[in-house]
Parts: C-alpha cells; sequence; structure tokens
C-alpha cells in the first residue's frame, strides 16, 4: 500500500521522514565504498523492480496485485541494498506513476522498503529456501499493511478496527501472491542462474 | 523554479485542515495555479493523476468504514487529488536530467544518484521488453497470463536486467569510467 499524500498528518509526515532519512543515509553510507560493478548491478534491480510493477498478479479473491520486489532484493543484495533499490523505485514511483506521494515517502519507505527490507532479509537468513517466501511474503505483507494502519490511525485517518483489518488484510493476501511469485523467482534463478544468488550481500 | 513551486504549493495544501468546508477551494487553487505555471498539457495530467486515485479511494472508504464522516474524508481525498495531479504535472513538465540536478543541489548520496539515474535509463528498455513479452503471451493463449506466465516472465525480465548492467558496466569501464 503506497500511501498518497494528504492522508498522514503533519506530526506523522514529519516523523517517519526523519526515520526513512536515517535508513537512507546509513544504506548509502554503507554501498558508499561498495566495487564499481555494483552500482549499474543495483540501478538494474531498481529498474526491474520498477519495471516489474506494470505487471498485474493475480491474488486471492480475484484481485490482483503488484509486486515490490523488496524480498527478492533483499535476499539476492542484501538489506541495505535492498532499502537503497527500494527507495529510488518508490521515488520514481511516486514522481513517474503518482503511486504513493512524495511527501508521504518515508512513511511509504519504512512500510515497504525498511520494514520488508530488513525483516525479510532476517527471516530469510533463518532458511535460505526458495520456498521460505512463501511465508515471509504474506507475514511481511500484514505487518506492511498494519504499520501503514498504524500512521493512518496516529493520523486521525483511520479508527482502529474495520480499517486496519482492511488494510493489513489486503496487504496480507498481497504478500501472499508476492511470496509466491518470488519463490518461484528464487527456484527460476537457482536453475538458470545460481551465481546470483551467490552475490555479495550488503 | 518549477520544482520549487510544486513543493511550496503541494506543502501548502497539505497544510489545509482536513475538516473546513472553506478551505476546500486552496487544493483546487494550487493545482489550476501549477498547472498555469507548469505549461503542461491538461488532459495527459489528468489521465496520469486519473490511474493514480484508487489508492488514494482505497484509503477514503476505509475511512468511510473506520466511521469518519462528514467533511473530513472528502477533504483528505481532495487535498490528495489535488497533490496527485501538481505531481503529475510536474512529472509532464520537468525533464528528468532537472529533477537529478535538483537532488544532486540537496547534496543526496551520490551513491543514490547513480543508482537513481540507472534506473530510469535502464527502465525504458525493461517496459518495452514487458510490452513485447505480454503481446506475446496474449498471442498464444486464449486466456490471459496466469501467474505462472507472469513469474517466468519476471524472472527472463530480472536476467536479463542483470546481464544488461554487466555490459553497460563493461561499456563504461572500457571508456574510462570509475566510480
Amino acid at each position: 500500500m503506497h500511501i498518497p499524500d494528504g492522508f498522514l498528518s503533519g506530526g506523522v509526515l514529519g516523523a517517519t521522514a526523519l526515520g526513512g532519512l536515517a535508513v537512507f543515509s546509513v544504506s548509502s553510507a554503507r554501498l558508499k565504498n561498495s566495487p564499481p560493478e555494483r552500482i549499474p548491478l543495483l540501478g538494474a534491480a531498481a529498474a526491474w523492480v520498477f519495471a516489474v510493477q506494470l505487471l498485474a498478479f493475480p491474488a486471492p479473491g480475484g484481485a490482483s496485485v503488484h509486486l515490490n520486489g523488496v524480498l527478492l532484493c533483499a535476499a539476492l543484495l542484501g538489506p541495505w541494498s535492498a532499502a537503497l533499490v527500494s527507495f529510488s523505485a518508490l521515488l520514481l514511483s511516486a514522481l513517474m506513476f503518482q503511486h504513493g506521494g512524495l511527501f508521504s515517502l518515508g512513511a511509504n519507505f519504512i512500510n515497504i522498503g525498511v520494514i520488508q527490507a530488513f525483516l525479510g532479509f532476517a527471516l530469510w537468513r533463518l532458511r535460505p529456501a526458495a520456498s521460505s517466501a512463501l511465508v515471509i511474503g504474506p507475514l511481511l505483507g500484514f505487518l506492511s499493511g498494519l504499520a501503514c494502519a498504524v500512521e493512518l490511525y496516529l493520523s486521525g485517518r483511520l479508527a482502529s478496527g474495520a480499517g486496519f483489518l482492511l488494510l493489513a488484510g489486503a496487504q496480507a493476501a498481497a504478500g501472499l501472491a508476492e511470496g509466491a511469485v518470488t519463490a518461484s523467482l528464487l527456484g527460476a534463478l537457482s536453475r538458470l542462474k545460481p551465481g546470483l544468488l551467490r552475490l555479495e550481500r550488503v | 523554479m518549477k520544482i520549487k513551486l510544486y513543493l511550496a504549493l503541494s506543502a501548502a495544501v497539505l497544510l489545509v485542515p482536513w475538516a473546513g468546508n472553506l478551505l476546500w477551494g486552496i487544493p483546487a487553487a494550487a493545482a489550476l495555479l501549477y498547472w498555469k505555471f507548469s505549461g503542461a498539457a491538461f488532459f495527459p495530467a489528468v489521465r496520469r493523476a486519473a490511474a493514480a486515485l484508487p489508492f488514494a479511494l482505497l484509503i477514503f472508504i476505509s475511512n468511510s468504514l473506520s466511521g469518519f464522516s462528514g467533511a473530513a474524508p472528502w477533504g483528505a481525498l481532495l487535498k490528495s487529488a489535488s497533490v496527485i495531479f501538481m505531481t503529475a504535472l510536474l512529472f509532464c513538465a520537468v525533464p528528468f536530467s532537472e529533477i537529478v540536478s535538483f537532488l544532486k543541489a540537496l547534496r543526496a548520496p551520490v551513491v543514490f544518484i547513480s543508482v537513481f539515474s540507472f534506473m530510469y535509463r535502464y527502465f525504458f528498455s525493461l517496459k518495452d521488453d514487458i510490452s513485447s513479452k505480454l503481446k506475446a503471451l496474449k498471442a498464444r493463449s486464449r486466456r490471459p497470463p496466469g501467474r505462472r506466465e507472469l513469474s517466468s516472465l519476471a524472472s527472463a525480465l530480472l536476467l536479463r536486467s542483470f546481464e544488461r548492467a554487466d555490459r553497460v558496466r563493461a561499456a563504461m569501464l572500457a571508456r574510462g569510467w570509475e566510480a
């Protein structure tokens, strides 16, 4: 769920912008001294994350979802790289498709980039197999939806109850599809190009 | 200048209280002012903005389900629609290179600027790949492509994307690039 501008209060916008900026700054600092070949690789991953949003994957309940690809990037490239890739894709998505607001970029980065990159990577490391994504995907989706619901609640935009359930439930369903696609992508990559699963994870 | 005005007008719209009926004119006036100033075509920007509105509508519905009533949900939706429209105008009116220059002026980290620029450059070739592959998938089947077909398309795109990154890097190194 990309929160558009206009729905978050000033306090929530400020707090999430500061939090997002902190993670973004540390990610950039961690990747500052990367080997030169990593930059085009991150650019290619970000372009893929951005382009794959054009594909509508069928989700439970007859809906369709767009991949955000952060879990896959975290599994392939590591959490800091996945966070930077996610930030770049979210920024371009807000500019080009108005999918999520520029002022709410910090909130969207925390909900999608930070939660999915770091928690996704931590869970992935527990059992680094393609099938793990089937469990991690919906869990991350649920947590992202919950974070989004909390931000809206703190902004006075959502009362607890039906709104929380709607957002977290919809995101968990989307996460189910994301997890299934990520699992099949990881399976395909391990068959077709296993070298990609052995990249340095930063 | 167009970026700075966008930021100023959007911030002004976002500061308008949600429930103030009399202030509803501010988001609309800001959107119209920015349209005039940006020089971008009206209808392409409206089309772009309309594609983004369902996400705002979903939150509006959650708002309504949560028991909010009266002007507040409508005020938020109007503010959101106004900023979405101005963002669409911004992207129509300002070249990508100017956006990158603005980020540089803000002292954004070099590694981020590089990744962001590479992403934009690679995106259009991937977009063309997606269009041609989707067309081929649809031509071969009566039903719309399912999860399996789309997953294999996404993995082919990922491989192609990484291979392109390798080729570009080799070409850049050959031209003396050092990052």
